[in-house]
Order: structure tokens, then sequence, then C-alpha cells
């Protein structure tokens, strides 16, 4: 049974984290009224990079995305085996830093300040994610996500605010604007691409592929908030995104002085707020 | 004391149209200095222009910047008209005007859209250029091509604008001023955009004073200076005030360039309304000769223009200084102390146009 | 922040301002400078445009009566047409399209190809 999910998870996952990628860029370039690429764009990218030679700066670059890739993979799965939240996290971590490493070693000025700057973007997302599983916690008693799904409240009821220090942080993390500083999905930036610059063909589909990964495992995560009702989650989630394309076209690039700024003070702030309000309403 | 890389800016940067290099010195995301290149694009139009018949000149000087093509044709055709006596008709005077002021309108909505670019904001680039389009359409049929519209010649303008593109022309006008309004309100009230422009790459009065700096770059550091004031082809007989903004950053350098759009757009309209009738080119014979230096107010600032004839159909030598090698010292001194974050846009707000500098 | 959103939000709910290119295409406005030709049936060969064209892009055989025009070197100014006694000259509105090979354009006068075929 669980070699039938992890099987299915592993295949389904990039579908549809590509499908939504096609999504985002029609909705994008419909913003932007243009026709926009066919839905299935993203999918020839990534079969014509995979075509391509791959060319290295360093020899341990193309391990790195092989690695980032791989802990995408694992999070992933780890997530829909319904495993600890703390762990999950940790995992996603380390798929961050193999690719923060990838670009560190290639030694280009672009990718090693793209990768300073993703480090800085991890300082200010992860205190918000931690204390979104922590107030989890609180509400369910688990940081297991099989005992949260066993909870017949919505979980968003109890942690308003910390689903939106949430989204906030999945700007981040989808690399949206305006902190999309790190590298951003159009290139043009002081950093070019940024942590991915030296990164071409095959190593640059497997970055490719393993953040649809990534976009399929925070979008589940900000379904966890919405758990017990299958069709509030969906709903939930199709908001949630489209405020992010909504944001990414409304809004200049920032620079990471003003994320941390902004994530740190108001947005642990709020998620602070509401740690402390469901402490008292479930244990004291 | 942190460790110093120098990050090689250009010569091919997506942020950058055209190229030229930035050797950045930096600590950490700080630049301390910044060493320029330049010279990847020289064609040597100069001295192609010496091998040239002076009418044909036209046609190279076009060539030097194709954003602001018709206001080198401008400048040339001024130079040579004044070395030969020759009066222009008023017509071909108000047409001038005309199409130098739609040509700086496309050139600001242009850059507009570049720094939306620059900052990352790429539906409000999408924007600008949309709305360019708009200018883009009255240069095509107007002069039947969209940039480099050849529509100046020596003793006046080789097309006439009918009364049918006038309507065209003022609705399309009527329309751009609309979707300005909308531009302008994100470009000066939006949190983020705000953020990257208000107090990045200060230059003061003094500085841009002493560093020469010229256009929109001079305006927004609080200099009063517009060549257009002093009355050439039909400015004299209009009514405009040049756009002088305070605080001397980014911010005040976009609102110089915003707020010309607007006055641009009244210039025309003040035109058509004042446009006589009449020929649109008097008769050129013979050949200059002398020398002489003429000046007409660019997008991008002054460009100045240096002409020695012989009295023979090819020139002696040509000289052209246009405007971002002017403003070139003045962008040394911005970035300085900036971070890296601001650099892209601290080169785009002096609007640089590099196959203009090196020609 | 929320100046964008209304532009954005109308462009989302209106058609798109692009279009497809090779399938839709754009109407060019009347006087458009695209391409040159050249009618040789009535051009004369004077070799009057081959002289003013600043970008020597044609190049006149008046002995036996062929105008070539290398259409990558036209910077499409219209001088040629301008000043052709003839007025032979026409000005299209439509682009030359890509190519993968730089081909002249090559007109000749027909009389003369018979004249040289019989002899
Ligand atoms: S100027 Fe006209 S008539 Fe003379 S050669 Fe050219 S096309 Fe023919
Ligand atoms: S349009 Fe101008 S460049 Fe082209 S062939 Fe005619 S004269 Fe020469």
């Amino acid at each position: 049974m669980n070699i039938q999910i992890i099987a299915a998870t592993i295949l389904l996952a990039p579908v549809i984290g590509g499908l939504i990628a096609g999504i985002d860029r029609i909705i994008t370039a419909r913003m932007q009224h243009r026709v926009g690429p066919p839905l299935l764009q993203p999918f020839y990218d990534v079969l014509k990079l995979l075509g391509k030679e791959n060319i290295a700066v360093t020899n341990d670059q193309s391990l790195y995305a092989v690695l980032y890739l791989v802990f995408n993979v694992i999070t992933l799965v780890m997530f829909v085996l319904q495993m600890d939240l703390l762990l999950i996290l940790f995992m996603l971590l380390l798929a961050v830093a193999s690719l923060v490493l990838g670009a560190m070693s290639a030694n280009s000025p672009f990718s090693k300040i793209g990768a300073q700057r993703e480090l800085i973007a991890i300082l200010a997302y992860e205190p918000i994610l931690i204390s979104s599983v922590v107030g989890m916690y609180f509400v369910t008693g688990s940081f297991s996500i099989s005992r949260i799904l066993q909870i017949d409240r919505m979980l968003f009821i109890d942690l308003p605010l910390l689903f939106i220090a949430f989204t906030y942080v999945l700007t981040i993390k989808l690399r949206k604007s305006p902190f999309d500083f790190s590298t951003s999905h159009h290139g043009h930036q002081e950093l070019v691409k940024g942590l991915t610059i030296e990164y071409s063909g095959p190593s640059l589909a497997m970055i490719e592929i393993a953040h649809w990964y990534e976009t399929v495992l925070l979008l589940l995560f900000a379904g966890l908030f919405f758990a017990n009702n299958l069709y509030v989650a969906v709903a939930a989630i199709a908001i949630c995104y489209f405020a992010e394309i909504l944001v990414d076209n409304i809004a200049a690039r920032l620079t990471w002085q003003i994320m941390l700024k902004s994530t740190w003070i108001p947005g642990l702030l709020i998620a602070v707020v509401n740690m402390v309000w469901v402490y008292i309403k479930y244990h004291v | 004391m942190a460790k110093k890389t120098i990050l090689p800016f250009g010569p091919q940067h997506p942020v950058l149209p055209e190229p030229i290099q930035l050797q950045l010195v930096m600590e950490d995301e700080i630049v301390v200095e910044a060493i320029p290149a330049i010279g990847y694009v020289h064609r040597g139009l100069e001295k192609l222009t010496e091998t040239k018949a002076i009418a044909e000149n036209i046609f190279v000087v076009e060539r030097i910047c194709g954003i602001c093509s018709f206001m080198h044709a401008l400048c040339y055709c001024q130079g040579i008209e004044s070395l030969m006596n020759i009066t222009v008709p008023d017509r071909s005077r108000f047409l001038r005007v005309i199409w130098g002021e739609l040509h700086r309108l496309h050139s600001h909505h242009l850059w507009l859209g570049l720094l939306a670019d620059a900052f990352g904001f790429e539906s409000l680039f999408m924007q600008c250029w949309r709305n360019r389009e708009m200018v883009m359409d009255i240069m095509e049929m107007t002069a039947g091509s969209r940039v480099i519209i050849s529509t100046n010649a020596l003793g006046g303008v080789r097309r006439d604008i009918d009364s049918d593109q006038q309507k065209f022309i003022l609705n399309s006008l009527n329309k751009l001023q609309e979707e300005l309004d909308n531009i302008k309100r994100v470009f000066s009230d939006d949190y983020t955009v705000n953020k990257r422009l208000v107090d990045v790459a200060v230059i003061s009065k003094e500085d841009a004073h002493e560093l020469g700096a010229v256009g929109p770059v001079m305006r927004a550091s609080g200099l009063s200076f517009d060549y257009r004031t002093t009355g050439y082809a039909a400015y004299n007989e209009l009514d405009f005030e040049p756009i002088v903004e305070q605080s001397g950053d980014c911010y005040a350098r976009m609102m110089v360039r915003l707020r010309e759009c607007y006055q641009s757009i009244d210039i025309i309209r003040q035109a058509f309304a004042k446009l006589p009738e009449g020929p649109i080119a008097s008769p050129v014979k013979g050949f200059p000769s002398g020398e002489i230096a003429t000046r007409v107010e660019q997008p991008r600032g002054e460009v100045l223009y240096y002409i020695k004839a012989n009295g023979t159909n090819h020139l002696d030598r040509l000289r052209v200084r246009t405007p971002t090698f002017a403003n070139i010292p003045a962008l040394l001194k911005m970035v300085k102390g900036l971070t890296l974050a601001d650099i892209p846009i601290a080169i785009l707000s002096i609007d640089p146009c590099i196959s203009c500098t090196e020609r | 922040m929320f100046a964008m959103v209304k532009n954005v939000i109308k462009n989302l709910f209106s058609r798109p301002s692009t279009r497809l290119f090779p399938y839709q295409t754009r109407e060019f406005f009347p006087n458009v400078r695209g391409s040159i030709d050249n009618d040789p049936e009535v051009c004369i060969y004077c070799g009057a445009c081959q002289m003013r064209c600043p970008s020597e892009a044609i190049v006149v055989n008046r002995a036996e009566k062929v105008w070539t025009i290398n259409p990558y070197k036209c910077i499409l100014c219209g001088v040629c047409a301008q000043i052709c006694p003839k007025k032979s000259i026409a000005i299209h509105s439509e682009y030359v399209h890509p190519q993968s090979s730089k081909v002249k354009k090559i007109r000749q006068k027909k009389v003369v190809e018979e004249a040289q075929s019989h002899a």
C-alpha cells in the first residue's frame, strides 16, 4: 500500500506541479494583457532542457542539483505518508541547503550573492514555518500529520493569523515578486538568474522539477489549515495561489532588508499572538 | 573590513538593453567603486558621415540612436540649414515639433517600462510598453515606419500630416493620457515602487552642475534648464515650462520623465492648434561651408552637434556629443555606496543610450 | 500598494492585446514603408536610384537592363522612390519576411531577355 502511495506521489506530483506552473504562466500573461504560453509549456521547457548537454562549472554542482531534487521528493513523500511535520520542515531545509551549496560551489559572483540572499530568505521564512507547525501542535497536541488530520475542527479557525503569516512567506518560498531576489522566474534582475545562473541543461531541468515538487508540498501545507473539508481545502489552495500570482503582478521586487523586517516584526508578531492565543485556549 | 569582490556588471546583462560594462567593486552588497568600460558598440558613424553626401547624412545620424532618431536628424538639419541660411517653412517647423514630442513620448514610455523591469515589476513594464504602442502607431501612420521615421529633410520635412491623421493622433493622445493617469498612480504611490526609488542614488544640485549632467538627470536635481526654452523649431511659439524636481533621487528622475510625458502631449495639442497652412519644405541649392555647433533637447538631455563643412557635398567633420555621455560621470558618482539591488535602477535612471554614446 | 490591482484585474478580464503572430497578422497603415520593388517594364535603367541610395543597396546594370536591390542593405528610407524619374519604384507595406539566405531581388526587362535568347 505504502509503495503504491509513494509511487503515485513521485509520478503525479511533477505533473500537478507542472500544470500549476502552466496555469500560473497563463494567468500572469493575461494579467499583463498577453496571450501567454500554452498550458503545457513548462513541460516542453523541461523536456528541452533535458535534451541538452550538461555544462557544469564544477564537478559537484550537478550533484547538488540532484540532491535538491531528491530531498524535495523525499519531503513530499514524507508529507503524503503523513509523517512528522518538524521532520518535514527539516528535510525541506536540507533541500534548500543543497541548492545554496550548489550555487556557492559554482564560484561565480552572481550565484554567490544569490546564495547569500537565499540564506537570508531562509532566515526570514523559517521562523514562520516553524511557528505554524508549533501552532498546529498547540491545537492538536501532535506534530504528526496523521494525528492532525484526525481532528475534526478546521485548523484555520484557530490559526487565522498564522495562516496569513504562512501565505506571506509562501511568496518567498515560491520566489514571486516582491521577494524574488535570490533567483527569479524572469531573469531580469541585478543578479541575472542569481542562484541558478550557473546551471544549464539537465541540471536546470532537475531544479525546475524539484521546484514543482516544492510547489505541491507548500500548497498541501497550506491545505492542512483546512484539512477536515476537502472542498474548502482545494478552494483555499486555489485562492491562495491566485493571490500569490496577483501579488506577483502588483509589486516591485523589494530588497532583503525590507523582507527581513517585514517577516520578523509584523510576521512573527501575529504568529506569536496566534500561538499564545491557542496555547491559552487549549492548555491553560 | 569585508573582502572586496568585483562584479562584472555587463556588457551583457538583462537590465542593460545595450552593452556597457561597469566593474563594480563590492564590499558585501555595497558598491565602493564603479569602473566603466565603454566601446562595445562603436560603429564609426562620425567617420562615415565624411564619406556620404550631405543629404544622405540625415539617414546616418538618425541611426546614431534609434529612440531619439528624429532629434538627431533635426539637430543635423538645423545645423546645415543655418550654415546655408535656409528659412524653413512655418508648417514644417511645427511638424518637427510634433514628431519630436512624439519621439520624446515613446522614449519616455520605453524608459518607464525598462525602469519597472529593473525593479522587477513585470506587469507594469508590459503596461508601459503597451501604451507606447499607441505612439508607435501614430508614427507608423504619419511617417511610414515606427522608430526611425526619416521625415526630416534639409529645408523642411518629407511628409505632411493631414486632418484625418490629426484627428486620429488627438484621439490616441486622449487615450494615452488616460492610460498615463493609470500608470502614474502606480509609479508615484505604490508602496513597493516608492521603497525602491525614493532616496536611491541621490545627486545633489551642486554635483549635477559640476559633473555636467544634462536633461532629466539635471532637472531632477533642481536645475531648471531645458534647451527647448531657447525656442528652436517652433518651440518659441508654444507655451511650456521646464519640468523640475528637487530631490535628485531616482524617484525625482522618474517623476520628471513622467511629467514630461504629459507635457509632450500638451505641446503636441498646442502645435496642432497652431499648425499653419503652407509648404512643408523649402528648396535647397548648393552646399554649406563654415562651421557651426547646434544643440537640441533630446529625451535624455541635450545633444550637441559640431559640423564643419567646406562647400562641397561632403563634410569635413561631424562631431556629436550625446546626452548619455554627459551623464556618465554623474552615474559613477551615484552608484558609490549603493547596495547591489539598487544598481540597475541607478544605471537606468540616467536613461543610458550606449550606442548614442559610442556612435 | 494596490494601485496596480485595478489595471491587472482589468487586463485579466479583457482580450489580450498581443496576437498569435503567424495566424493573426496586423493590418498595416497605408503608406508604411515595408519593402521596395521596381516595375522592370516602366524603369528606364537610368541609374538615378543607385546614385542617390544612401545605403548603396541598388545596383543598376544599364547595358543589360537589370535592376537589383539587396533588401538586407536597404534601410527603407524611400529616397529612391522619391527621385525616380519614371516613378517605377513602389514601396509596399509588407515587410521582407525572414529568410534563410540573403537573396537579392532582381528585376529585368522581359523584352531584353527574349531578344537575347533569339540572338
Ligand atoms: S531611378 Fe527609376 S527609372 Fe531610373 S533606374 Fe532607378 S528605378 Fe529605374
Ligand atoms: S529605400 Fe532608400 S535604402 Fe532602400 S533602396 Fe531606396 S534609396 Fe536605397
